[in-house]
C-alpha cells in the first residue's frame, strides 16, 4: 500500500519520456499511464472511503526535515481520482481531435507530465514536496498553452500564464517556509493551528500563500492569464484550465483550512475576492463570441465561488467547495470537448457565425444541453445540489450574490447553447464518435449527481463529517433556479446584441503584462548601455574607482597614524622620483615624458639597493634601458599622433586618480607596519644547501618556485612572437 | 621610511592612473609602467624592511626577506614583456591608421 501510493505520481511522470519517444502509439502509452494511476487508485480510495488514511514517505533533506511525502486522505483521494479519471478521457479525445497532427508524442508527454505533477500536488503531505509538483504543473502548463509555438499569440500567453503562476507560486513558497519555521514542521498533516494563528506572522504566512492560491486560481485581478491560455488546443483546455489545474489554488485554500482557516483575517481576504471574481467572470462571459474565451470566463467565475466557498473557513463551506469544484469538473470539462468539437468539425469558435447545429450534431448537442442544464443549477442537475449547499455555506448575509450570479451563469450557459438552435447551415457536418464519446461519462456524472442521492453524499462523507446534502425539493428552492434560467436567457439575448459592438477593452490585464514587460526591457536596455559604454577608458573608469572604495575603505578604517621614524639616504632617490613622475603627467613632449619615465625607473634601481635587494636592482637597470631604447624607438615614429586631446571628464579622471593614489599609498604603508612573517624566509635558508646555492632569490625564481618562472619565460616567449608580428611593417 | 616609500607608491599609482585615463596610447604606455613601479614598492613593503643585508646565505642576520623579491624579480620581467608587446602595437596601430589616412 505504501509503495503503491508513492509510484501513484510517478507513474505519469515516467511513461512521459516513453510517450515522447514513440510515434504512433504515444496515446496509447498515454492511456495506459492514466489507466494504472486509475487502478492503483482503487485501493487507495477504498481506504479514504472508509475514513483510513494511507501515507508513506521516502526521505529526500532529512537534516531540513524534508522527504517525499504522500498522504491519501478523502480529499486528496477525491481531486487524485478527478485528475486521474477525466485524464482517462482527455487522452482518448486528443487522439480523435489532433488527428496526424507530427507532434502528437510531445503533446502526451506534457500531458503526463501535467498528470504527474498534478497527482503529486494533491497527495503532497509535506508543503515543499507540494511546492516542486505545484511549480511542475506549471511548467506543464507553460509547454501545452504554446504547444503551437510557431504563433506569436501562442508564445506570449504561455510566458504570460507561466510569469503570474510563477511569480505566485514563488511567494507561496515564502509562505511555506514561514509557516513550516513557525510550526518547527514541513509536514502538513502535523501543522498546528494553534501555534501558526498565534504566531505574529500569521498574516504574513496567510498573505503569502493566498498570492499562490489567487495565481494559480486565476482570481482577480490576475485572472488575466487564465482566457489568454484557450490558445492551447482544446484538450489542453478542458483538462487543465477547467477540470484540474486552474483547481490547485482552492485546493492549496482547501488542504490548509485547518491550519490557516477559520479566523476573522481569512473571511475577509478571501470572500471579497472569490464573490468579486464569481460575479465578475460571469458578467465577462456573457459578452463574449468566443466560445472558448465565454468557457474560460466561466471557469474564472466558477473558481471565484469555489474560492468564496473555501473562504467562508467552515466544514459546509469546504463541502460545498470541493462538491461544486467536482461538478464544475464535470459540466465545464464536457462544454470544452463539445467547443472542441464544433470548431474542429466548423473551423471557427464565433457564436455569432454558428447557428442550427443540433441538426448536424445531435450527441454533441444533447451533452451540452445536459452539462448546461448544471451549469445553471436547474434541479435534478449535480449543479443544484451543488448550489443549493453552496448557498447553505454562505449564509443569509451573502446568499442573495449567489442568486445574482446563478442568473448570469445561466445567462453564459444560454449563449453557449445558441449555436445548436436556429436555422442555419447544416451542412455535411459530421461528428466523430472519438470528439463526443469521450464527454458522455462527464455529461452523465453531470445528470447522475442530480438524481442518485448516494453521490454527493459519498463525497461528503469522504471528506469528514458526513451530513445531510441531499436538498428538499420545495418550490421555495425551485422556483428561483427556474427564474434564474429564465431570466438567463433574457440576458443571453441581451448580451449577444452587446457583445457584436463591445469594444476591445483598453486596459485588460494582458496589455498592463505586455506593457511592464516591455518595459522591463526597456530598462534592461538602458541599463546595458549605461554599464556598457564600449569605451575602454570608462571600464577603466569604474574599475579603478570601485577598486578605490572597495581598498580604501577598509584600508582607512584600520588606519594607525603614521610616524615618520628614520630617513636614511634613499630618501633622496624618492625625491628624484617624485619630480621624475611629475614630468611624465605634466610635460607636453613626448619625449621628456619618455626620459622620466626611465628616470623613475632608475630612481627605483637605487631605491632596491638601498632596501637590500641587489638582484631586483640590476634586474630593473637592465629592463629600464632597454625599455627606455624601445620607447625611442617607437616614439620617433609616433610623435605626430600624440596630440593632446584630454577627455571632457577631465574633472573625474583626476577625482579617480588621486583617490586611488591615496587608498594605494595607504595600503602600502599599512601593509609595511604589520609585522612580517619570516617563516617562508627561514625555510629557504634551511632548504638552501638543496637547491645548492647561497643567493636566496636565485634559488627561489630557479628552484623552489622553478615552475612559476617557466610560465614567466612562456609569456615572455609569446609576447616576444607578438611583437615580431606586430613590429613588422604591414603590405 | 616606510611613510616615504608609501607616500611615492602613492603618487607612481595616481600618476599611472590619471595617464592610463587619457586617450593617447603611448602615454598609456608610461602610465602602466608607473603603476607597475608603484605595486613592486608595494610588494617590497610589504615584506617588511626589516633587513640589514641583502639575501645572500653569507650574510649575517637580519637578512632581507627573498621571497618578496623573487616575486618582483618576476613582475619586473613581465611587466617588461608587456610594455614592448604594447609599444610594437601602438606602432602597428599608428602604421595602419597612415596607411588609410
Amino acid at each position: 500500500m505504501q509503495t503503491l501510493l508513492l509510484g501513484i505520481p510517478l507513474i505519469p511522470l515516467l511513461a512521459a519520456p516513453w510517450a515522447a519517444a514513440s510515434r504512433r502509439g504515444s496515446w496509447l502509452v498515454a492511456l495506459g499511464a492514466c489507466g494504472a494511476v486509475l487502478l492503483a487508485l482503487v485501493p487507495v480510495a477504498r481506504w479514504a472511503a472508509t475514513g483510513l488514511v494511507a501515507s508513506a514517505e521516502l526521505s529526500w533533506f532529512s537534516a531540513l526535515g524534508v522527504g517525499y511525502r504522500l498522504r491519501a486522505d478523502g480529499l486528496s483521494a477525491l481531486f487524485a481520482l478527478l485528475v486521474a479519471g477525466v485524464g482517462v478521457l482527455i487522452v482518448l479525445y486528443a487522439r480523435a481531435y489532433l488527428g496526424h497532427e507530427p507532434r502528437a508524442p510531445a503533446f502526451f508527454a506534457y500531458l503526463l507530465l501535467f498528470a504527474g505533477s498534478m497527482l503529486g500536488l494533491v497527495l503532497a503531505d509535506d508543503l515543499l514536496t507540494l511546492y516542486v509538483f505545484w511549480e511542475g504543473t506549471s511548467l506543464a502548463s507553460f509547454f501545452l498553452i504554446g504547444f503551437h509555438d510557431e504563433r506569436w499569440e501562442a508564445r506570449q500567453a504561455s510566458v504570460r500564464a507561466l510569469v503570474v503562476t510563477v511569480v505566485g507560486g514563488l511567494a507561496m513558497l515564502a509562505g511555506f517556509l514561514l509557516l513550516g519555521l513557525e510550526a518547527g514542521t514541513f509536514r502538513v498533516s502535523e501543522l498546528d493551528p494553534r501555534t501558526v494563528q498565534g504566531s505574529p506572522r500569521y498574516p504574513w504566512v496567510l498573505g503569502l500563500v493566498l498570492a499562490g492560491a489567487f495565481t494559480k486560481s486565476a482570481q482577480i485581478p490576475v485572472h488575466f492569464w487564465l482566457p489568454g491560455a484557450m490558445v492551447a488546443p482544446t484538450p489542453v483546455s478542458a483538462y487543465l484550465h477547467s477540470a484540474t489545474m486552474v483547481k490547485a489554488g482552492v485546493f492549496l485554500l482547501l488542504r490548509l483550512l485547518p491550519v490557516l482557516g477559520g479566523t476573522e483575517l481569512w473571511r475577509t481576504w478571501i470572500l471579497p475576492v472569490g464573490l468579486g471574481t464569481f460575479l465578475f467572470g460571469a458578467v465577462v462571459a456573457v459578452l463574449q463570441d468566443d466560445l472558448k474565451a465565454l468557457l474560460a470566463y466561466g471557469t474564472v467565475s466558477a473558481l471565484g465561488l469555489a474560492t468564496a466557498l473555501a473562504g467562508t473557513g467552515t466544514a459546509v463551506g469546504r463541502d460545498a467547495a470541493v462538491l461544486y469544484l467536482i461538478n464544475h469538473a464535470a459540466y465545464k470539462g464536457t462544454l470544452f470537448l463539445v467547443a472542441g468539437a464544433v470548431e474542429h468539425e466548423t473551423g471557427t469558435r464565433q457564436i455569432r457565425h454558428l447557428r442550427g447545429l443540433a441538426r448536424a450534431m445531435p450527441a454533441t448537442a444533447t451533452l451540452a444541453a445536459l452539462s448546461v442544464f448544471s451549469l445553471a443549477a436547474l434541479p435534478a442537475s449535480g449543479g443544484f445540489v451543488a448550489k443549493d449547499l453552496a448557498a447553505k455555506a454562505l449564509g443569509h448575509g451573502l446568499e442573495g450574490w449567489l442568486w445574482v450570479g446563478a442568473v448570469v451563469t445561466a445567462a453564459f450557459g444560454a449563449r453557449f447553447l445558441q449555436v445548436f438552435f436556429g436555422s442555419g447551415e447544416a451542412e455535411h457536418r459530421h461528428e466523430p464518435a472519438g470528439l463526443w464519446l469521450p464527454a458522455l461519462p462527464l455529461a452523465v456524472l453531470c445528470v447522475l449527481f442530480g438524481t442518485w442521492r448516494q453521490l454527493p453524499e459519498a463525497v461528503v462523507d469522504w471528506l469528514g463529517a458526513p451530513h445531510n446534502v441531499w436538498p428538499k425539493f420545495s418550490w421555495g428552492k425551485v422556483a428561483p433556479a427556474l427564474l434564474a434560467a429564465v431570466g438567463g436567457a433574457g440576458v443571453a439575448w441581451f448580451g449577444g446584441t452587446v457583445s457584436s459592438r463591445w469594444p476591445e477593452a483598453r486596459w485588460n490585464g494582458d496589455r498592463i503584462f505586455d506593457a511592464l514587460q516591455a518595459a522591463l526591457l526597456r530598462f534592461a536596455d538602458a541599463l546595458t548601455h549605461l554599464s556598457l559604454t564600449g569605451r575602454l577608458r570608462d571600464y577603466l573608469v569604474v574599475i579603478l574607482g570601485v577598486a578605490a572604495v572597495g581598498a580604501g575603505l577598509p584600508v582607512l578604517a584600520h588606519a594607525r597614524w603614521p610616524e615618520v621614524g628614520r630617513l636614511s639616504f634613499e630618501a633622496a632617490f624618492v625625491g628624484i622620483g617624485v619630480a621624475a613622475v611629475l614630468v611624465t603627467v605634466l610635460s607636453r613632449s613626448l619625449v621628456a615624458a619618455v626620459v622620466a619615465l626611465g628616470a623613475v625607473g632608475y630612481s627605483v634601481v637605487f631605491l632596491f639597493m638601498g632596501l637590500r635587494a641587489p638582484d631586483l636592482a640590476l634586474t630593473q637597470m637592465l629592463v629600464e634601458t632597454v625599455s627606455l631604447v624601445l620607447f625611442l624607438a617607437v616614439v620617433t615614429r609616433l610623435l605626430s599622433a600624440d596630440v593632446p586631446d584630454r577627455h571632457p571628464l577631465a574633472g573625474l579622471d583626476l577625482l579617480v586618480s588621486v583617490a586611488v593614489g591615496v587608498v594605494a599609498g595607504a595600503l602600502a604603508f599599512q601593509l609595511s607596519t604589520g609585522p612580517p612573517s619570516q617563516r617562508l624566509a627561514e625555510f629557504f635558508a634551511r632548504n638552501a644547501k638543496l637547491a645548492g646555492g647561497t643567493n636566496l632569490v636565485n634559488l627561489v625564481v630557479v628552484d623552489f618556485r622553478g615552475l612559476d618562472t617557466l610560465g614567466e619565460i612562456t609569456v615572455l616567449g609569446i609576447a616576444a612572437l607578438g611583437v615580431l608580428a606586430l613590429a613588422r611593417r604591414p603590405r | 621610511m616606510n611613510l616615504v616609500l608609501a607616500a611615492l607608491v602613492g603618487l607612481l599609482f595616481a600618476a599611472g592612473t590619471w595617464l592610463l585615463l587619457g586617450q593617447r596610447i603611448l602615454r598609456q604606455v608610461i602610465g602602466l609602467g608607473l603603476i607597475a613601479h608603484g605595486a613592486n614598492l608595494t610588494v617590497l613593503l610589504a615584506g617588511g624592511l626589516v633587513g640589514r643585508h641583502a639575501p645572500l646565505l653569507g650574510n649575517p642576520e637580519p637578512r632581507a626577506d627573498p621571497l618578496p623579491q623573487a616575486l618582483i624579480l618576476t613582475a619586473i620581467v613581465i611587466g617588461f614583456g608587456i610594455t614592448a608587446f604594447l609599444l610594437a602595437l601602438g606602432y602597428r596601430m599608428h602604421a595602419l591608421e597612415e596607411d588609410e589616412g
